[in-house]
């Protein structure tokens, strides 16, 4: 049988849902690969919620809310870009194509365009093929722990205060900066993540060994493990033949 | 009062017409026009099938009553207006312009100045100007 | 009439946004409505919009939720395709006869489900999209109608029957007659709406003769994704996409050759909206815009109309266009105009745009003249500037562009204004026709298992053609938690319904799901049914298989059938942890304060104590009146200072006002409903409880800074001329010349301060009355008197006023002369300079908010727009709401505004409060976000997303204001440690949605 791609659709209820109906109403007719769940805004969408579906076996994920400026909640969609933003970040460094995240604006008024939507992510995500469960659970599953991270929720949340409003100085930001640094933080998770599983996997471990298995150059990953150290999230063990060993703290080993 | 300072018509140093008072009494007296109803829209000049040929354009000729600039009378305009109506049909105020046209022309046929000497004309002139460009000359003079 | 004689319902003639505003008002204020429109469905002009400037904002989704709140309304009964035919009886209590038009279909029996249209032979022209397509003679107005229900249009019905056997809800009524019935009503508003300018009037433009030459409102419909050519730019001669577009403004306004001596108000601004989102569809389209003054006078629209110009390259010319000529072959355009220096241009456009106008209905007119209401010369309602929303007939009330050319925020604020007229009149008679229906008690389910009813739709074929509905009702059955599953001709059918109850009490089921169409329009009505099984609204899911899954996917039943299956299962997933959600009732303290003793906080406070409601009026200054203290005559005519000694007579004795003079509010603590004000009064601190505020801080005339202001007594602004004139000062022989937007629609104050070029034109008049032999110069950039403005223009310039337009660029100049002034300017026609000697100039400074506006905003948490003057809520459709709930809007602090504008405001920012005040309690939305303190960490993400400032860090914690939440969910979504929930969308359920969508077992 033909690969039929498993896709999600978040739907707000003003504007993208209306537009489903409405394509419903006129009979445009789209492919049927799409399971729709209906919030009341697009906002409401956590990174999470995609990254669940991924690592779920989701082959593609659409968020579609109302129009910039249309939102029934005011900001809500400018709210559900940043927090796609993220999203696609933390699909492309984790490895999960970021193609397979869709975000979009359909009015209530659009019921053609919502088939054409649809029907071009259903396309897209058949080109890309169905998405290997057994790598991608794990791709997610770390993608879920860098979106649940602290201080990248909490830039995300605060990145439209920080540009429109100004920071805790009354600084207005300059939003391609923030990304920068938003970009950076998610690098640094995920390589930290990288690291700790590779400790999990093989601990002790030695810094040479750890780049080794991460595939990055031992000066990188000293830096992590010194930030990890810092952090309190590995703790050095001995010291054997001038390498030290490094061990994850709080995780008991399996 | 507002007097002009500069620019306007070139040549008004022409001192054959002589209109007393104001141009806009003797206009509504000829024509019962309300000119200053003129929005200065423009669609009387956008509709003017000889604009092309006209030295001042159809509003502008309004302007110059409204502002009560006697040189209008001096302008080719009033003379090249065929009576078309086309102005006053699209008039949004609705103001009858061609009849401003011709209560124009008459003000300044009324002061009977004769600006057609024959013998001021080339041979050239007498013959590539049709005859009956004469007669309506003529005809114009005598009112 | 005693007030035990009046009647407690309002009926609303009209349908459109007007009729829809002043119903959802009424409604929401404890009185009947009866709202009556003579199509088969409510919506008028604005459905047919595409996008509303100044925002570009989708005109049927800000619409839509209207559309459905009344179609919902218990306290609103729509009585659709129907006319007046009499009114009898008196204010308070009128008798209405009204005649049901035939409509051949049972509106309480359709579906909306539309197999009969998709087989009726019948071609039909489209109404709704302006003849562009065509529907069929059975039919409904656009996809979004309420009520949803088709009509059968008898003159093109050739009545063969199709559609009765076709239609299995058996709604098909062939033998339906016109039905005549009376209903009782205390007051009765009328916004019927107005009639687009036909503009094959107009010959010369060749509408209706060239294939490429549309009407505006044709071309608002091929803008609309929903339109005929579904949002495509294409012309009709070739549908091919135009290069070159026309938009000729004035069609049928400002024009004695069709009859239409006022402007249309809106044109400019719909024009420009227009060209932007053709460009904004078409980037390599070249929109040109010809016009004779550009009319951007609303708020935000003058920098609308800049944006149109430098960013989105809209190209204006000044010019008003003869006509337009067609080649035969290939259906270009040929348009000749005048360019501002004198040139004639002849240009070819692949499609021009009749910018047409408004004109008055004749069924409108006909109307009036049956119910006794005076129009004026141009067939609209005739009002006065006292009270714009009152008809000359006592009890009946007019909102929207029936009494005028009007925009849509123009039309909502008098839609809010004629409901408190209307429901002012007959407030004792308030609640006594609203029935609250008696509801058993909500069954407690905690502890209890899920018991899961699921019932599944046919929708006739609409479901039942494409998915294999009784395998869907067996699937169901087989899941866990599902003890009951049913499949149904049509769920929503009333004799289903009624069943729906019995089936749950008898199966003791706790959680129900049905399989059909929309939440969007069907949720309301099962979650009523199942309230009345005892079990609590949110109990409930519903799974979209018909809208979402066979009508389009009506190709492959089996797909279809299988999505469907994973739906069905979805909905089981998430209601076997779905929770009740208890509908949370406020206390209300039932009283207003009211922020301003100008005209708009007065009439505010009158329109709320008329409903029966105490109100705090506060006033900074020692005596009430604000900026109309120095404004002696109105352009239409009103005893200004007369007007306002009465209204503070009114406002004095009012034994439900109490006025406090001199005072200032020190501190706002509190929310909607529940207010605490500290007001300082002589160094005294006194705490008001109130439930609403409304704020009416009014605006102030800018001190100019140029042309000699200040440094020469003969150089005053148009406020100081009509007091010189009240003090009989003697201008006769003068020369006085006035210049405009002096510190308006400049880089440094870019609005367009609205009333200047009334009050100018309004003051040169009255100036030539007084004195005929006086010289008045007016110099202008765009004159703006719009609306039935624009005769006193006219009439100025019959009067011999000179209008002298400048540019930026090139502004006039003031210098002392050897006598008088030296007014410097250049003729814009003659492009020569002029100098005028005026023994008075006269400047028209701009209108600038109050400087305490900011304050008073951060007390409230309310914003300012760009200019300094409040940001109402939106500002189409909540033009005087805050999108903080319980604060309202009033007068020129939303921006400047006429006498009569700021008096319907005011009344309907007291509509608008009444709907919360009028109750004693109010009830919060059930799906709230709502905080476990134990996982908070009190870092305030949430506060800082949540766009109604409803969460609050209280002790380290943060606490949602319930009364304030409106459930987007946006904090939850924001949180970092899960510890914010949206009921009915928590993560647990969201995330049972995803699993049920891939899990074959769940």
């Amino acid at each position: 049988m033909a690969y039929e791609p498993k896709l999600l659709g978040f739907l707000c209820n003003w504007c993208a849902y209306a537009g489903a109906d409405l394509a419903g109403v006129s009979r445009v007719q789209y492919p049927p690969n799409m399971r729709v769940i209906r919030v009341m805004c697009s906002g409401r969408v956590d990174p999470l919620h995609v990254l669940e579906a991924f690592r779920n076996g989701m082959d593609g994920v659409a968020v579609l809310g109302c129009h910039p400026g249309d939102c029934h909640y005011l900001t809500g969609n400018y709210q559900a870009e940043r927090k796609m933003d993220l999203t696609f970040r933390v699909m492309e460094k984790v490895g999960i194509d970021p193609d397979r995240l869709l975000l979009d604006w359909v009015s209530a008024a659009e019921g053609q365009r919502f088939g054409e939507v649809i029907t071009d992510f259903t396309e897209r995500i058949r080109e890309l093929g169905p998405l290997d469960a057994a790598d991608a659970g794990p791709k997610a599953a770390v993608g879920e722990k860098i979106a649940s991270m602290d201080r990248i929720r909490w830039l995300v949340g605060k990145e439209r205060d920080m540009v429109d409003h100004g920071n805790v100085y009354g600084d207005k930001l300059d939003e391609a900066e923030l990304k920068d640094i938003l970009w950076n933080n998610i690098v640094n998770e995920y390589n930290r993540e990288l690291i700790r599983s590779a400790i999990r996997a093989g601990s002790p471990a030695t810094v040479p060994s750890i780049a080794e298995a991460v595939e990055m150059d031992t000066a990188t990953v000293f830096k992590y493990m010194i930030d990890l150290e810092n952090a309190g999230q590995v703790h050095m063990m001995d010291i054997v033949d001038d390498d030290p060993r490094y061990i994850l703290v709080g995780e008991v080993s399996e | 009062m507002a007097t002009e300072t500069e620019g306007g018509c070139q040549d008004s140093a022409d001192k054959h017409i002589v209109v007393s008072g104001k141009l806009i009494d003797e206009l509504e007296g000829l024509c019962e026009e309300d000119v200053f109803g003129c929005y200065q829209c423009g669609t009387c000049a956008a509709g003017c099938p000889f604009m092309d040929e006209m030295d001042l354009t159809v509003d502008e000729v309004l302007r110059y009553v409204i502002l009560d600039k006697k040189e209008v009378l001096e302008s080719k305009t009033i003379w090249l207006c065929a009576s078309c109506f086309a102005c006053a049909e699209r008039c949004p105020r609705d103001i009858n312009i061609t009849k401003i046209m011709e209560a124009l022309r008459q003000i300044v046929l009324r002061q009977n100045i004769d600006e057609t000497d024959l013998e001021c004309l080339t041979d050239e002139e007498k013959r590539s100007i049709p005859q009956m460009a004469f007669v309506s000359l003529f005809r114009k003079n005598i009112g | 009439m005693t007030a035990e004689n009046k009647v407690g319902a309002v009926l609303v003639v009209g349908g459109g946004i007007a009729g829809m505003q002043s119903s959802l008002d009424l409604a929401n204020s404890g009185f009947k409505v009866y709202l009556l429109d003579s199509s088969p469905g409510i919506g008028g002009t604005m459905a047919q919009l595409d996008k509303t400037f100044p925002t570009n904002d989708c005109s049927m989704c800000i619409m839509a939720p209207k559309l459905v709140d009344v179609g919902r309304h218990p306290n609103i009964e729509l009585i659709t395709y129907s006319e007046v035919e009499s009114v009898e009886g008196e204010a308070g209590d009128f008798k209405v006869k009204i005649r049901k038009k035939a409509r051949y279909v049972d509106v309480e029996k359709c579906t909306g489900c539309g197999v009969c249209a998709k087989e009726c032979p019948i071609d039909a022209v489209s109404v709704f999209n302006e003849g562009l397509s065509e529907r069929r003679a059975i039919y409904l107005m656009y996809p979004q109608a309420v009520p949803l229900a088709f009509a059968i249009d008898r003159e093109k019905c050739i009545g063969c029957g199709l559609c009765e056997n076709l239609c299995l809800a058996d709604a098909i009524v062939y033998d339906d007659k016109d039905e005549l019935s009376e209903i009782n009503v205390g007051s009765i508003i009328l916004c019927p709406g107005f009639e687009e300018f036909d503009s094959d009037q107009k010959g010369e433009y060749g509408h209706g003769r060239f294939p490429n030459v549309v009407s505006s409102i044709e071309f608002e419909r091929i803008l609309s994704a929903s339109g005929p050519y579904k949002s495509h730019v294409l012309r009709a001669s070739d549908g091919k996409q135009p290069k070159k577009i026309a938009w000729v403004q004035c069609v049928g306004s400002r024009d004695l050759g069709c009859g239409a001596d006022y402007c249309s108000s809106v044109c400019c601004t719909y024009a420009i909206k227009e060209a932007v989102i053709a460009k904004e569809h078409v980037p390599s389209i070249e929109p040109t815009i010809f016009f004779m003054d550009m009319r951007t006078f609303g708020k935000g629209f003058e920098s609308y109309y800049n944006r149109a110009k430098d960013e989105y390259g809209v190209r204006f010319l000044r010019c008003r266009i003869s006509e337009i000529k067609e080649d035969p072959e290939t259906h270009d355009l040929t348009i000749q105009y005048e360019t501002e220096d004198g040139q004639l241009i002849e240009e070819e456009f692949d499609m021009a745009v009749l910018s047409v106008g408004f004109t008055s209905k004749e069924d409108s007119r006909d109307l009036a003249g049956r119910m006794g209401i005076d129009l004026n010369e141009r067939g609209f309602c005739q009002t006065q500037e006292e009270c714009p929303v009152e008809t000359s007939r006592d009890g009946v009330f007019v909102c929207g562009a029936f009494s005028g050319p009007k925009d849509i925020p123009e039309t909502v604020m008098e839609a809010s204004g004629a409901a408190a007229k209307a429901s002012g009149l007959i407030s004792e008679a308030r609640n006594t026709m609203v029935e609250r229906k008696a509801l058993p008690p909500e069954l407690d389910v905690t502890g209890v298992g899920p018991r899961i009813g699921v019932f599944i739709c046919h929708c006739g074929i609409n479901i039942g053609g494409y998915v294999d509905v009784p395998g869907l009702v067996d699937y169901a059955r087989g899941l866990p938690g599902v003890v009951y599953a049913e499949d149904n001709l049509y769920t929503c059918s009333q004799d289903t319904q009624k069943r729906f109850v019995e089936t749950i009490q008898e199966n003791h089921l706790n959680r129900v799901i049905v399989a059909s169409c929309t939440p969007r329009t069907h949720e309301p009505l099962f979650q009523a049914t199942i309230r009345e099984a005892g079990l609590n609204a949110h109990l409930f899911e519903m799974a979209n298989i018909r809208d979402q899954c066979s009508w389009v996917h009506m190709d492959d039943r089996s797909t279809a059938t299988e999505k469907a299956r994973d739906l069905v299962r979805m909905a089981i997933a998430k209601a076997s942890i779905i929770e009740p959600l208890p509908m949370v009732e406020l206390d209300i303290t039932q009283s207003a304060l009211v922020v301003g003793g100008g005209l708009s906080g007065m009439i505010s406070a009158l329109a709320i104590a008329e409903q029966g409601y105490p109100v705090d009026l506060i006033e900074a200054q020692s005596e009430l009146g604000g900026v109309m203290r120095r404004i002696h005559h109105s352009s239409e005519g009103m005893d200004v200072q007369g007007f306002l000694r009465d209204t503070i007579g009114k406002v004095d004795s009012n034994p439900l006002i109490t006025v406090h003079s001199n005072s200032q509010i020190i501190d706002i603590d509190g929310y909607i409903g529940n207010y605490r004000t500290t007001v300082e009064q002589d160094s005294d601190q006194i705490e008001i409880e109130h439930g609403v505020v409304i704020v009416a801080t009014g605006a102030v005339e800018s001190k100019p800074e140029e042309y000699l202001f200040g440094e020469d007594e003969r150089v005053v602004t148009q406020l100081d001329l009509e007091g010189m004139m009240a003090e009989g000062a003697d201008l006769s022989g003068k020369t006085i010349a006035m210049i405009q937007c002096v510190g308006s629609r400049e880089e440094h104050r870019p609005y367009c301060s609205r009333v200047c070029c009334t009050d100018a034109v309004k003051n040169a008049l009255a100036i030539k009355e007084a004195h005929p032999d006086a010289n008045v110069y007016v110099l202008y950039r765009d004159m703006r008197t719009y609306g039935f403005k624009e005769t006193l223009y006219e009439r100025a310039r019959a009067e011999g006023v000179i209008f002298i337009r400048y540019s930026l660029d090139r502004k006039p100049t003031v210098a002392k002369g050897k006598d008088g002034l030296v007014v410097g300017t250049r003729d814009h026609i003659l492009d020569m300079d002029l100098e005028i000697e005026a023994d008075l100039v006269v400047l028209a400074p701009a209108i600038i908010p109050q400087p305490g506006n900011a304050d008073i905003g951060k007390l409230l948490k309310v914003p300012l727009n760009e200019d300094g003057f409040f940001l109402e809520a939106h500002v189409k459709l909540r033009p005087v709401d805050f999108s903080t709930e319980g604060v309202f809007l009033a007068g020129m602090a939303h921006s400047p505004k006429f006498i009569g504008e700021a008096i319907a405001q005011a009344y309907a920012a007291a509509s608008r409060a009444c709907t919360i005040i009028s109750s004693d309690k109010f009830e919060t939305e059930a799906t709230v976000s709502s905080v476990n303190e134990a996982l908070c960490s009190g870092c305030g993400l949430c506060a800082a997303a949540c766009p109604y400032l409803a969460i609050e860090l209280v002790d380290g914690k943060a606490v949602v204001t319930t009364a304030l939440c409106k459930g987007c969910g946006v904090c939850a979504a924001t949180c970092r440690s899960g510890a914010v929930q949206q009921k009915g969308f928590k993560d647990e359920q969201i995330l049972s949605l995803i699993k049920g969508a891939l899990c074959e077992v769940l």
